[in-house]
């Protein structure tokens, strides 16, 4: 049987320009996040999206975060040092990666009750994680971190809640602990050559946000949730407290379009916690326009349906005719794109474990991007955008 | 690992992976700056959270996997600059200094593939990773990859009926 080859010395030209390399080195020496929207949310930026939350709710969560905050400053030192150490045996690209199992629906709808708990009311598990040299010490029914495979060991058959509590407060430590650099301190660097001044994480992180005044927010407030419930096709109740982020990196960057400055509208119910719901509409700085809707959180996406990737594949091409119906009815697109793609969409890396289809469609100068849930037929997403945005 | 080291050793995987990661992530993201992003998060994703690397080659592997969910998550979510058409890039950058016509013309297919074929693409022809290993760093079934790779081949034949034009040649 032959296989065909591409040519590879096409790309022998390809190289990474000198300045680029240097400047990755001193970016990264300082720790310099890239101000972009996603990595915003890509990393452990959960503390950061918890003080947004303890801001909309109160006194008394403000508090309950203090004290959170005061039990991860006060982990102990052997405590701190043996997370560090799993943070650095940790071979997955995410925390999530560091487990034996995925979490099961029930454990995700669980802790993500849990959590808010854990946050807001200082509800913290009596016991901690075991520690073990060998897996072959592990009874199996102990939530456990093994040093000879690196990997937190979940009990088969399922955690109760003072072993969810556990799972909490092992992950939230992680976190917060790469978030404060591994726990070591950052040498102050803010001597020299960087002139943004952004020489921490949490710098470079909020440089491109700006605030909103109150009137303002009232407006836009209001054009989101039309466009929420439009996109939702119901109204959410009075529990889910809206706020207004102003995401404008032409503020910072002059070199940077303003057509990427963006107001993101996010409903949340209490708290926001790693694995909570939540709701988010984006609308361009400039006009209002509308630019994304969706759905967010574990929380959520444990409710759907699972399919394996090829019942996906056949499910949504079998449902392309309803999105192109949602698209057009909803959106004002014609009936059928000019061209599209199309992809099982893996949330949360559970290959084999498919909830989401995925649609790119596009029409004109125009990109549709829709992720659409298998189980309910309801549309998880929607962005819209031009195709050279 | 003291600071001394631990900023030696980012230079040192700076210095041996960074042109690598920058050939994959280029052809996917189509720009220097969205590149440039990801490069920076991969990189400080590798120094905040290093793991213990059985072989330079799981060094590698493990770079070229993180760099590939950025640039995923990147392309799902970020859409922060156009993707440039390569005539718009030639003068400023070195990709096609000496390519002949034909060259070019076969890197733009490449170039319009979509993430999911040029990413197994890239990793399969251009870095020489086998069906098994590429499904590995992809986090994608065996059966997937060479899905992907009849279909980038089928997508680039339709395209100009590459074949002919030489843009894939047959190999034994």
């Amino acid at each position: 049987m032959s296989r065909h080859d591409i040519d590879k010395d096409l790309f022998d030209n390809i190289e990474i320009p000198g300045h680029m390399k240097r400047e990755l080195y001193k970016n990264c020496i300082r720790e310099k996040r890239t101000s972009d929207l996603r990595f915003r949310y890509a990393g452990a930026l959960t503390a950061l999206i918890i003080v947004s939350a303890v801001m909309l709710t109160g006194i008394s969560a403000k508090a309950y975060y203090e004290t959170w905050l005061k039990r991860a400053q006060s982990m102990p030192e052997a405590e701190k040092e043996e997370l560090i150490e799993e943070i650095n045996n940790d071979t997955g690209v995410t925390i999530d990666d560091a487990w034996s199992r995925p979490l099961t629906n029930d454990e995700v709808l669980r802790i993500a009750e849990l959590e808010k708990d854990y946050y807001d009311k200082s509800v913290f598990p009596t016991g901690e994680v075991i520690r073990l040299d060998k897996l072959s010490d592990w009874d199996g029914k102990s939530l456990c971190y093994i040093e000879e495979d690196h990997l937190l060991h979940l009990p088969d058959a399922g955690m109760d809640d003072e072993q969810m509590l556990q799972f909490i407060d092992y992950n939230a430590k992680k976190e917060y602990l790469i978030e404060n650099n591994n726990g070591t301190e950052v040498s102050d660097s803010s001597d020299d050559s960087d002139p943004s001044g952004a020489n921490t994480a949490s710098d470079a992180v909020l440089d491109p946000y700006v605030d909103v005044d109150s009137a303002t927010e009232d407006d836009i407030i209001k054009l989101a949730t039309k466009h929420l419930n439009y996109f939702l096709g119901y109204e959410l109740s009075d529990e889910w407290t809206p706020h207004v982020e102003a995401f404008k990196p032409s503020a910072v960057d002059p070199d940077t379009s303003s057509i990427h400055d963006m107001y993101s509208i996010i409903w949340e119910k209490g708290s926001s916690t790693p694995s909570s719901t939540d709701y988010i509409v984006c609308l361009g700085m400039d006009d209002l326009h509308f630019e994304a809707a969706a759905i967010r959180g574990k929380e959520h996406w444990a409710t759907l349906g699972s399919y394996t990737d090829e019942e996906a594949e056949i499910k949504g091409q079998k449902d392309k005719s309803k999105i192109y119906a949602w698209v057009s009815k909803m959106y004002g697109f014609p009936e059928k794109p000019d061209s599209e793609w199309t992809e099982v969409y893996h949330n949360y890396d559970d290959y084999g474990d498919a909830r989401q289809y995925r649609y790119v469609l596009t029409y004109g100068d125009t990109e549709v991007d829709v992720l659409w849930a298998l189980s309910t037929e309801e549309l998880f997403s929607i962005e819209i955008f031009p195709v050279d945005y | 690992m003291s600071l001394a080291e631990r900023n030696a050793d980012l230079e040192q995987a700076i210095e041996m992976y960074s042109n690598t990661l920058y050939k994959i992530c280029f052809v996917i993201l189509k720009n220097e700056q969205d590149t440039s992003d990801v490069l920076q998060e991969t990189f400080l994703t590798y120094m905040t959270k290093k793991p213990d690397f059985v072989s330079e080659s799981h060094r590698k592997a493990w770079l070229i996997k993180v760099s590939q969910n950025k640039c995923k998550e990147f392309l799902r979510f970020h859409k922060k600059h156009a993707g440039v058409p390569l005539e718009d890039i030639e003068e400023h950058l070195t990709i096609t200094s000496g390519m002949d016509y034909e060259d070019r013309e076969k890197l733009k297919l490449i170039w319009s593939l979509n993430y999911r074929l040029k990413s197994v693409v890239i990793l399969y022809y251009v870095e020489g990773y086998s069906v098994r290993e590429t499904a590995h760093i992809l986090r994608i079934s065996e059966g997937t990859v060479r899905k992907r790779l009849q279909r980038a081949r089928e997508t680039l034949a339709d395209l100009e009926k590459a074949y002919e034009g030489g843009v894939i040649c047959e190999q034994a």
